[in-house]
């Protein structure tokens, strides 16, 4: 009896010692109280740090086990993790910044009237972190390989890889790309690093498959390199000695294995890594408890870098009726989800694709918060709660679906809760469940859905590849392609699209396309995202973000 | 018995223990002032007042109603699983043991093959394959769990079964059915009480740890164990929001396993 009263005190101290050790950051300390304690930080160090810091950790969900390859497809990687690390080791022929294309591999470029043929100029002297000489071979290599790679993917991350018809090397660092047919797209596509990031040739067999060296070597011309790994899940990069451009402050940085959200802000506040990148990677409320600590940096991207949204399964009950979309649209409210569960730094999102990118500033009509227009459009649609449990019918049929999400960040599992709860105001019972992305992904592939939250691909893949992959031909994406799917010649119209090459005439489908995803509601916006970093100001002093934002640059941080 | 559990302290503090859980389960909607799962962002975290009395959540729902309902959630599930467990391990493990020969070796078969697989990878297994919802919840736990409990049954029916008055029943003629039903399990009970009674607390634990995965329960319900989970990203700023429902499951877990041990002292006092 004792023993166990002894057992019970125990756990009630340690219950309280949790209280009171957590009840400390609850009260605000002012900034005069920080400065009297110089050497005690929450990292617990203890001494100023002599020396500029040239080595830093940060943290990723996943590891890097898919190797280094640059052709990341749900074939090739069951994660895309690789995808935000590309830009320090690998390196495009063009480089894309607030809707403009600037040089990067190659330093000049020429188009073709027609859009037909793409003549790059390259730099010269560039070598790849193996050894390897840049030059026009190696690009027109690149070039054929990536469309082979691709598999059932070709196309789809990047429409142009289905449109190469010849390389051709001019001279030494002049290469030629001759295309099927044009594409309005085509040097954003030329950007993305997944796929189109140029690999040393070694990276390739003479068969014309992809080497088994790239999964322990990343052989690219970026500023790092891989280095090893240790048994703890920790990957290590130095930088790449044969690096073209600038000096950084960081000669080594680490990438430590972290799953959980939570275990990571630990992980940062205990020291036992310097930065924590992406929006995923962190709640919203830990952001905003970094964000008020003097020991922690934060920043956030200018740019907005993708939409999140909800898609409506259109060939189902009950969202297979315009007026339910509709009214869905009326009856969340976006500004209270923004500011509350976004903390603003998610801006509420009136249209599919953010104005600021190319051709998608048209005119359109904002769907205002209104549950009262809400209801009238279901009632038009003879939705009415006949047996009182405040859930609508027709036809005997509920208004019922089932909400699928990617789960794994508190932001989803809360704007899920959040959006469940404001259709059912309007009599709408939504059952929301939240799978791990491949799961997700298999069940919206299957059409086994109702509604699902998503994000758009983000910067530079939206507007260009998301509109292509709306084609219902393409059936990489089932949700895009619910966009038109409701117009006979949906498929055409982007077809035709993706072949232009006059502005105007661009523009003129934009406003098309657009009004129709707008009109027919499709999807809901809920808001823009925009990127975010949080790190220990005792070592990083900045950091700036890259002309497309999720991408980690190590490079561009600047060190104490 | 009855007054011997009065007369045992940890007894009596486990029961009022027990009993309190109890009651705020069943009179819930009296207790709870607001509704546990009604959403409103506006009022995130909002501070303890008359209307919230332990404030509100991320998501603007109130703390003490969520906690309150979570009462009937942790007791509306362990309860009926551990009697559907009962049921089962009970009749299993009793034919089992007083059949005995093959039958025996074949129960033993089966059972070491389900021991051998951990709780968690069969609950997770079957909640992937049976998708989430309390009656899969249930299924999973029973599924995972019944051996453990068959196993108990079987050892107490052995030893009851080659007692004296049993091999006097069978000469006078009792039919098999008589024997188990009027002699073996009305003798074996009360230790059977015992170990039902402290496996409460631990299949409670169980289900709290489950949905603290995200495993059974739907989302946003107000079970403890995911109202911990979802507390989990305000360590920082709201540490309470882990803090209550940690101590509600303590509290249970806790009352259940004094009560249970208590029990077990009082029916076995040589044991100790």
């Amino acid at each position: 009896m004792e023993k166990k009263l002894i057992a019970m005190i125990f756990a009630v101290l340690i219950m309280l010692s949790l209280l009171a050790g957590c009840s400390r950051s609850t009260e605000p300390v002012n900034n005069e109280e920080k400065e009297n304690i110089p050497n005690q930080n929450s990292v617990g160090e203890t001494e100023e740090i002599a020396t500029k810091t040239s080595e830093i950790t940060l943290c990723e969900s996943w590891g890097f086990e898919n190797g280094f390859a640059t052709v990341i497809t749900p074939e090739t990687s069951t994660n895309f993790g690789l995808n935000f690390y590309l830009a320090n080791f690998y390196e495009t022929l063009v480089n894309y910044e607030d809707g403009e294309i600037l040089p990067s591999l190659a330093k000049s470029w020429e188009v073709s009237e027609d859009g037909l043929i793409y003549t790059f100029y390259l730099k010269e002297g560039v070598k790849f972190s193996d050894g390897a000489d840049f030059n026009a071979e190696v690009v027109k290599k690149n070039l054929e390989m990536i469309p082979r790679l691709s598999g059932a993917y070709n196309g789809s991350v990047a429409l142009i890889t289905a449109l190469f018809k010849e390389i051709n090397v001019i001279d030494e660092y002049t290469v030629e790309v001759h295309m099927s047919s044009p594409y309005y797209g085509a040097l954003h596509d030329f950007a993305k690093l997944n796929p189109m990031a140029m690999v040393s040739p070694n990276a390739f067999n003479e068969d014309n498959t992809l080497s088994d060296k790239i999964f322990t070597n990343t052989m690219g011309t970026g500023p790092y390199m891989y280095d090893s790994q240790s048994d703890e899940k920790i990957y290590t990069f130095i930088s790449n000695p044969n690096y073209h451009g600038g000096k950084s402050d960081i000669i080594k940085f680490n990438v430590k294995v972290i799953p959980d959200q939570e275990a990571k802000a630990l992980a940062l506040r205990k020291g036992e890594i310097d930065m924590i990148f992406g929006f995923a990677q962190i709640s919203y409320d830990g952001f905003k408890v970094f964000s008020d600590d003097n020991n922690f940096g934060t920043n956030i991207s200018d740019t907005p870098i993708r939409t999140r949204f909800f898609g409506f399964n259109l060939s189902k009950e009950p969202f297979n009726d315009k007026n339910v979309r509709l009214a869905v649209n009326h009856a969340i409210d976006k500004e209270n989800i923004s500011k509350n569960i976004f903390y603003d730094i998610e801006k509420k999102a009136d249209t599919f694709f953010n104005s600021e990118l190319p051709y998608c500033d048209v005119e359109l009509k904002p769907y205002e918060y209104n549950v009262d227009k809400a209801i009238q459009l279901l009632e038009q649609s003879g939705y009415v709660d006949t047996d009182g449990d405040g859930i609508r019918e027709k036809d005997g049929n509920k208004l019922e679906g089932e909400l699928l999400y990617i789960s794994g960040s508190s932001v989803t599992d809360d704007l899920a809760l959040t959006v469940k709860s404001f259709l059912n105001k309007i009599g709408m019972d939504i059952k929301v469940t939240g799978l791990d992305m491949m799961a997700w992904y298999a069940k919206t592939q299957a059409d086994e859905f109702a509604i699902a939250g998503r994000e758009t691909y983000g910067i530079p893949s939206d507007p260009f590849t998301s509109i292509s992959n709306m084609n219902t031909q393409t059936k990489v994406d089932n949700i895009l392609a619910q966009a038109l799917i409701h117009l006979e010649d949906g498929d055409e119209i982007i077809n035709k699209l993706n072949t232009l090459v006059k502005e105007n005439e661009i523009q003129e489908e934009y406003d098309f396309i657009l009004n129709e995803i707008h009109s027919n509601s499709p999807f809901v916006p809920i808001s823009h995202i925009k990127e975010l970093i949080v790190y220990n100001s005792k070592k990083i002093d900045a950091y700036e973000f890259d002309g497309q934002p999720s991408n980690i640059r190590i490079d561009f941080l600047k060190v104490k | 018995m009855l007054k011997k559990i009065y007369k045992n302290k940890q007894a009596m503090v486990g029961l009022i223990m027990i009993f309190i859980v109890l009651f705020i389960a069943v009179f819930a909607p009296i207790i709870a002032i607001n509704d546990p799962e009604e959403i409103n962002p506006m009022n995130k975290f909002v501070k303890t007042s008359p209307h919230y009395p332990l404030g509100a959540d991320q998501l603007g729902r109130c703390v003490f109603s969520r906690l309150v309902y979570g009462a009937r959630y942790s007791l509306g599930i362990s309860i009926p699983t551990l009697f559907i467990l009962a049921l089962i391990s009970i009749s299993i493990g009793t034919i089992s043991a007083y059949l005995g020969g093959r039958f025996d070796d074949i129960f033993s078969i089966i059972s070491d093959i389900f021991m051998a697989f951990p709780p968690l990878i069969v609950v997770l297994s079957l909640v992937g394959a049976l998708g989430q919802g309390i009656r899969n919840i249930v299924a999973a736990v029973v599924f995972s769990m019944w051996v453990w409990f068959a196993k108990i049954v079987r050892s107490f029916v052995l030893m009851e079964k080659n007692k004296e008055y049993i091999i006097a029943s069978k000469i006078a003629g009792c039919s098999d059915y008589k024997i188990i039903m009027s002699h073996i399990i009305p003798n074996i009970l009360p230790s059977l009480i015992v170990c039902f009674s402290t496996g409460i607390a631990g299949l409670m634990l169980m289900i709290s740890g489950f949905s603290f995965l995200g495993l059974g329960i739907e989302a946003g319900a107000a079970e403890w164990g995911s109202m911990l989970s979802s507390g989990r990203a305000y360590l920082y700023s709201h540490p309470s929001l882990i803090v209550y429902p940690g101590i509600c499951i303590l509290f249970t877990a806790a009352g259940f396993n004094l009560f249970g041990e208590a029990l077990r002292d009082i029916i076995s006092p040589k044991e100790v």
